[in-house]
């Protein structure tokens, strides 16, 4: 897809010839593509910054759960087919309380990505300065975000069926599990943290190639406290 | 503070058979060099191997910080052949930093043109010069800035990743870097298990595997004890008499005899430009100093890396 690479062997010898003939490289293929190279860069992150990961997903987790619950709630309420003015709100307000809880967990990753992004910035600063483009760091964020909210989702819709299915118990309601809705969670959880994340993204993505001041040894390999 | 960006005039460079960004296609992703050929496109002067490693012209960098105007850079206008070894020396805030900078594509000048193998980068975007930093430019810093947590494998293999090297092929070049700067044994270890001279090597190791035309170097020695200078150094004098060019840049003007010529800036400008008349050798001094083996003369053990360039890369 993009530029030819260098494909000889690194040996001592060959490096003067390539050296010396810059811009005549031979032309290569490019095995790796750019969007595999932000992943891999998104998966080595997930795992060093383990804290930050888990306090990424678990702002979908929530959200999963209580609009997971809310659905039950309305396919139930539905199913009683009664088109009282009080169940029309009991719909409402369970409907709100999804759209609530999507939108407070895309806060949470937003959040979470962004703290994250200026606490890796001296990683970012590096990759920008060993030749990722600014598009690379933006993917991989964005990677970041949609791997651990799916993760949150599908962790999330398990307690959320049954926490729902002890509420139709409670209120002795028939038990309707509507698919489309839940399905209609698992999107909206998805893209709630892809719109959260967008921001973090392209501040990741500006960042500005070996900045100064956020160069540092990476020996310490300290995990800042998520809460900050 | 923002940078002051501002082009340089359209008529040093539109139609400069020289210097037109001839390689890059108006999407910004570079053509192949089949293709260029092709179409005809000024190639020559990429593969002329005797045209500077670098030209500066009229360069200037002025940084912006609200009403004032810092000029960092002035005016300045130099060569650099390919293969040597230049010291950018002067006192903390002439500019050499940024100098630096604009030579190893990490940022545009405000004026002036600058051509790294009489390739133009004045007019590049971003995503241009990042590909260029990625293919053709090795960076040294004070601090070796690696990814925590991952193998120094993966940190020296991380250029390549972004130049889209199968898996395979990044980690065969990774280790002949790693074996290169002595670590071929610490592999799968992470920065936080390495020590500060290891870290450093792994960095020099991640600067070198793309295979680079220019390795720029800010102040590399600065946090090194003695011995670590001295291998540091030895290990640049050995690249450059292989062919890299090298521009360091530090404070300590002593490091100045290591090289093959000096500039020292002041205020933005160039104060003084010469050889090195009398030149030392690193490796010299390392074995007059006792630092031959791996014995660290206290009875502690270190690796080497200088001895190593000398007996198996020269």
């Amino acid at each position: 897809m993009r530029r030819p690479v260098v494909s000889q062997p690194i040996g001592v010898r060959e490096q003067e010839a390539v050296r010396s003939s810059i811009g005549s490289r031979h032309s290569g293929h490019r095995s790796v593509g750019r969007l595999s190279a932000s992943l891999r860069g998104a998966l080595q992150a997930l795992y060093v910054y383990r804290m930050r990961s888990f306090m990424t997903a678990s702002g979908s987790f929530f959200g999963t759960v209580v609009a997971t619950v809310a659905m039950i709630g309305i396919a139930s309420v539905q199913a009683l087919s009664n088109e009282s003015r009080s169940i029309r709100l009991v719909i409402l307000l369970c409907g709100c309380c999804a759209v609530l809880a999507l939108l407070v967990g895309s806060f949470l990753c937003t959040r979470s990505m962004l703290a994250g992004v200026s606490e890796r910035a001296s990683e970012m600063s590096m990759r920008r300065g060993v030749g990722a483009r600014g598009s690379d760091i933006g993917y991989q964020v964005m990677m970041e975000v949609l791997l651990l909210s799916g993760l949150g989702t599908a962790v999330g819709l398990v307690p959320g069926l049954l926490v729902g299915a002890g509420m139709i118990v409670l209120l002795q309601l028939t038990p309707v599990v509507n698919p489309v809705l839940i399905l209609g969670v698992c999107c909206g959880s998805l893209i709630a943290a892809a719109s959260g994340g967008i921001y973090p993204a392209l501040r990741a993505a500006r960042m500005e190639p070996w900045k100064r001041g956020v160069r540092a040894s990476a020996g310490s390999n300290s995990l800042s406290d998520p809460w900050r | 503070m923002t940078e002051h960006e501002t082009r340089p005039p359209s008529a040093q460079d539109a139609g400069n058979s020289q210097g037109t960004p001839s390689s890059w296609n108006a999407t910004g992703q570079s053509v192949p060099i089949e293709e260029q050929e092709t179409c005809g496109m000024a190639l020559l002067p990429l593969q002329n191997t005797k045209s500077p490693a670098i030209v500066v012209r009229n360069l200037s960098k002025v940084f912006q910080h609200r009403s004032a105007r810092i000029p960092a850079l002035r005016d300045l206008s130099f060569q650099v052949q390919r293969g040597e070894f230049v010291v950018l020396t002067g006192p903390a805030g002439t500019g050499k930093s940024v100098l630096l900078r604009v030579l190893g594509c990490l940022t545009q000048p405000s004026h002036g043109d600058y051509w790294l193998a009489a390739k133009t980068m004045s007019r590049m975007s971003a995503a241009e010069l990042a590909d260029i930093r990625n293919q053709h430019i090795g960076f040294v810093f004070e601090e070796p800035t690696l990814l925590p947590g991952v193998s120094a494998l993966d940190n020296v293999a991380l250029p390549l990743l972004y130049a889209g090297f199968a898996r395979v092929e990044q980690e065969r070049r990774a280790q002949t870097l790693l074996q290169f700067v002595g670590l071929e044994t610490r592999t799968r270890q992470r920065p936080a298990q390495l020590s500060t001279w290891q870290q450093h090597r792994v960095a020099l190791a991640r600067a070198l595997v793309n295979n680079p035309f220019l390795l720029l170097a800010d102040e590399p020695v600065g946090r090194l004890d003695r011995r670590g200078r001295l291998e540091i150094l030895a290990f640049l004098q050995a690249l450059q008499q292989r062919g890299l060019t090298i521009v360091l840049a530090t404070r300590e003007a002593e490091l100045a005899c290591y090289a093959t010529r000096q500039i020292t800036l002041r205020a933005g400008r160039i104060e003084h430009d010469a050889p090195v008349p009398t030149r030392r050798i690193a490796i010299n001094e390392l074995a007059s100093a006792g630092f031959t083996g791996s014995d660290n003369g206290d009875g502690s053990q270190r690796e080497t890396l200088s001895i190593r360039i000398q007996e198996e890369f020269l």
